[in-house]
């Protein structure tokens, strides 16, 4: 039994927090809602001179050829630090490329993700779908080399600055649970339109609409009908990597509280001194240490390949809803001050609830823990 | 990173389950029905057989009765024991006073006391919390006078676990009533058995005589049976009570799992109003985020346990565990009651009528797991004064 990260992976999460708290202050991340764009190409080559960007890029590939559990360590920073951008969005559209892909897609496209040059993403949601890939309706009709894309994808993350997005479409008229394939779409390809959506965190979510959208054959992943069981599992990983930027997050909001607590006079003593503010704070204290270690259990068997669906759905359904808690109850120590536009609360707490849906929301994951446990 | 347990201790586990299946712990006689942590009937008989298997001592020395082994071997055994139901008591309760015993203790007193706790030869009680020194330990006033080679003890003492079935008892009292309220206190080893001192059951709301009260007037204790400084008690009693925090709690998820895995097993087979109970979204919701929050509990118990192994301190965790795992166990017996409701006219004969008994019990019980040891309310401002640095009030 060992809790604890690696001295690498220590450092690293050092070497991210401090260089996160010069290159990415609140100001910036508030200026980036309002943005078009969403994140700043300055940032964006920075962390890819860092070799974040191709962390898990093996290194015949350009990349650092780190563990799992280094991304791990790393997206828990960006949570922290409330990173705004494609990075997560990115990473979860290359590990696509890295599980399914083939070696000559990797070979062309993964050195180029490692240098920052190439940004992905992924579209899975639709409409009344949700992440069931069962019900997912979206069509890619074969036509001679050429496969025609139509439907409708919802949430694609930073679509508006990706160079790819990595697709689900059904390319066959198996049962539901068959058929289903992963596409690369060049983003700027015709017939195909893209619109923000107007979400509460102001992270860059997009309406993505496939109107006959014709790519090469050779743009899909892997052999085509793919195990559905591998595009499930490379949901389930994004799932844990959404656990770990969720943890980042919810430590924040913590620390936050405390120093506010300790900070915040009224009757003559601080607030943190009063049993009802720390009785909020260990109620915080402990939700987070559960999505901690519930976050690296999932994340440990990721790295390990052992199997890990039930783990990553226990620890999503925990994370959705004990970030939801921390947050309330971070804005109830906060007063009326966290509730001010300027403040740096509500950029975590609006995100926890984006960060509560993103790959399915606790009822959704509960369904499937209802299963594993047998009944 | 690695959250497997070692191969030596999954054989420990392999060990102890074989045992719990060829031995099982409600097959020995039973002395009391309940030792009131929802094991079923406590027994000393068992609790001699885990210390003929030297499953009582896993993590002492040798040379005091002990395996020489590790706090996570031990750990694994009481995990697998709790998942097996076996009754707590004698093998978890004890090991506060042992940890103390060894900390504090002179070579004397761990020569006479140890081997024979390892054997279950004698069991131990914790004597701290008074009438008036519930939650406020600092105001305990049993007061012990030296009297040459003796002190000579009077006060009472109130919620030990088991005191009526233990011959000795750890036991905090004040040896200088002028000092500074922390700076005056000293622990004892004390004979219960001894003139002076009287101990009597506490029946619970669940009707189980866990709990005790003592009574101690002009009880003599030589001088040999101080453990530690006089004076000095107070650090020993908290680590007691860390101790305590953590073994109390540390196996909950394991009996529960167990409850649950039942109760999953009841939602399979049974019907109501004409429909099957597996095909309720609510209750599939419900034992799934009950499933959810176990993992939970586990891992934080786990994580408390590697610290534990560590030598570190679990201070707040303990807390942390404690203050989850108490409140967990509320809501798994609430749901548990929800579920077996419609059942509650079951005749003796169904085979669920044991699970709707425990729930049942589990359901009172469990009022007061959130009040031993320390109330919740305890648990969360030490998690806000040690575990954030929060300022005291």
């Amino acid at each position: 039994m060992d809790f604890s990260f690696t001295e690498e992976q220590e450092m690293l999460r050092k070497i991210a927090r401090d260089f996160l708290a010069t290159e990415c202050p609140k100001d910036l991340v508030r200026k980036m809602v309002k943005d078009e764009k969403g994140y700043t190409p300055d940032l964006w080559n920075k962390l890819a001179e860092l070799g974040w960007t191709g962390l898990i890029i093996p290194e015949k590939y350009g990349g650092i050829g780190g563990s799992f559990l280094d991304v791990v360590a790393l997206v828990e920073e960006m949570g922290r630090a409330c990173l705004p951008g494609p990075f997560h969005s990115s990473l979860i559209g290359t590990l696509a490329l890295l599980k399914m892909g083939s070696e000559h897609q990797q070979a062309e496209l993964l050195p180029q993700i490692a240098s920052g040059e190439l940004i992905l993403t992924t579209a899975f949601s639709e409409p009344g779908t949700g992440y069931e890939l069962d019900d997912l309706q979206c069509q890619a009709t074969a036509d001679g080399n050429e496969y025609v894309i139509n439907g409708t994808k919802l949430f694609v993350e930073n679509a508006q600055v990706a160079d790819l997005i990595v697709c689900a479409a059904r390319s066959s008229h198996g049962t539901r649970r068959e058929g289903i394939d992963l596409f690369l779409v060049d983003a700027s390809s015709p017939n195909m339109s893209l619109t923000p959506i107007d979400t509460m965190a102001g992270d860059k979510q997009c309406q993505v609409i496939f109107k006959g959208v014709r790519i090469p054959e050779s743009n899909r992943l892997g052999e085509t009908h793919t195990d559905k069981d591998h595009i499930k599992r490379l949901l389930e990983i994004a799932t844990v990597l959404k656990c770990a930027e969720m943890l980042g997050g919810a430590q924040q909001v913590l620390d936050m509280t405390v120093t506010y607590a300790k900070e915040r006079v009224q009757f003559d003593h601080p607030i943190g001194s009063l049993q009802a503010i720390q009785h909020h704070c260990a109620n915080m204290m402990v939700d987070l240490e559960g999505m901690r270690y519930i976050t690296y259990l999932a994340a440990w068997k990721v790295n390990e390949n052992l199997p890990f669906s039930k783990d990553a759905a226990m620890a999503k359904a925990w994370a959705s809803e004990a970030y939801k808690r921390i947050s309330d109850l971070a804005h109830q120590c906060h007063g009326a001050i966290g509730f001010c536009e300027d403040h740096d609360l509500p950029l975590y707490s609006k995100r926890t609830k984006a960060s509560e849906f993103a790959f399915g929301d606790a009822q959704y994951q509960r369904r499937f823990v209802a299963k594993e446990i047998g009944l | 990173m690695d959250f497997r347990f070692s191969e030596q201790e999954e054989k420990l586990r392999a060990e102890v389950k074989e045992f719990c299946q060829k031995e099982p712990p409600e097959s020995f006689p039973c002395e009391i029905e309940d030792e009131g942590y929802g094991f079923g009937g406590w027994s000393r008989a068992f609790t001699r057989r885990l210390g003929e298997k030297g499953w009582l001592s896993i993590a002492w020395p040798k040379e005091y009765g002990g395996m020489g082994g590790s706090t996570m071997e031990r750990f694994v055994a009481a995990e697998e024991l709790a998942y097996h139901r076996a009754p707590q008591y004698g093998h978890l309760f004890g090991d506060a006073v042992a940890t103390g015993i060894l900390r504090y203790g002179t070579e004397e007193q761990k020569q006479e006391f140890l081997p024979k706790m390892a054997k279950a030869e004698i069991l131990f009680s914790t004597g701290l919390s008074e009438p008036g020194a519930g939650s406020d330990l600092l105001n305990t006033a049993t007061r012990a006078m030296k009297d040459e080679d003796y002190y000579v003890i009077n006060g009472q003492k109130i919620w030990p676990t088991g005191a009526h079935l233990a011959e000795w008892c750890l036991l905090l009292a004040r040896t200088d009533p002028d000092a500074p309220k922390s700076r005056g206190l000293s622990t004892f080893l004390v004979d219960v058995r001894s003139p002076g001192v009287t101990v009597n059951p506490i029946i619970d709301m669940a009707g189980a005589k866990s709990f005790t009260e003592i009574f101690l007037e002009d009880a003599r204790v030589h001088k040999k049976y101080l453990l530690g400084q006089e004076n000095r008690g107070l650090p020993l009693v908290f680590e007691a009570l860390e101790g305590d925090r953590f073994w109390g709690r540390c196996l909950r998820h394991a009996g529960s799992k167990k409850d649950l895995e039942e109760l999953v097993e009841y939602v399979n087979e049974a019907k109501y109003d004409g429909h099957r109970l597996k095909d309720n979204q609510k209750i599939r919701d419900t034992l799934a985020e009950l499933a959810v929050e176990l993992e939970v509990s586990r891992m934080l118990n786990y994580h408390a346990a590697w610290l534990l192994n560590k030598g570190a301190s679990i201070s707040w965790e303990s807390s942390v565990v404690k203050v989850f795992a108490d409140e967990l166990g509320q809501r798994i017996a609430n749901v548990g009651l929800q579920i077996l409701g419609p059942e509650i006219q079951l005749k003796e004969e169904s085979r669920w009528a044991n699970l709707r008994k425990r729930f049942m019990f589990l359901y009172i019980f469990n009022r007061g797991i959130s009040l031993a040891g320390g109330t919740s309310e305890i648990q969360r401002t030490t998690i806000a004064l040690r575990g954030l640095g929060l300022p005291r009030g």
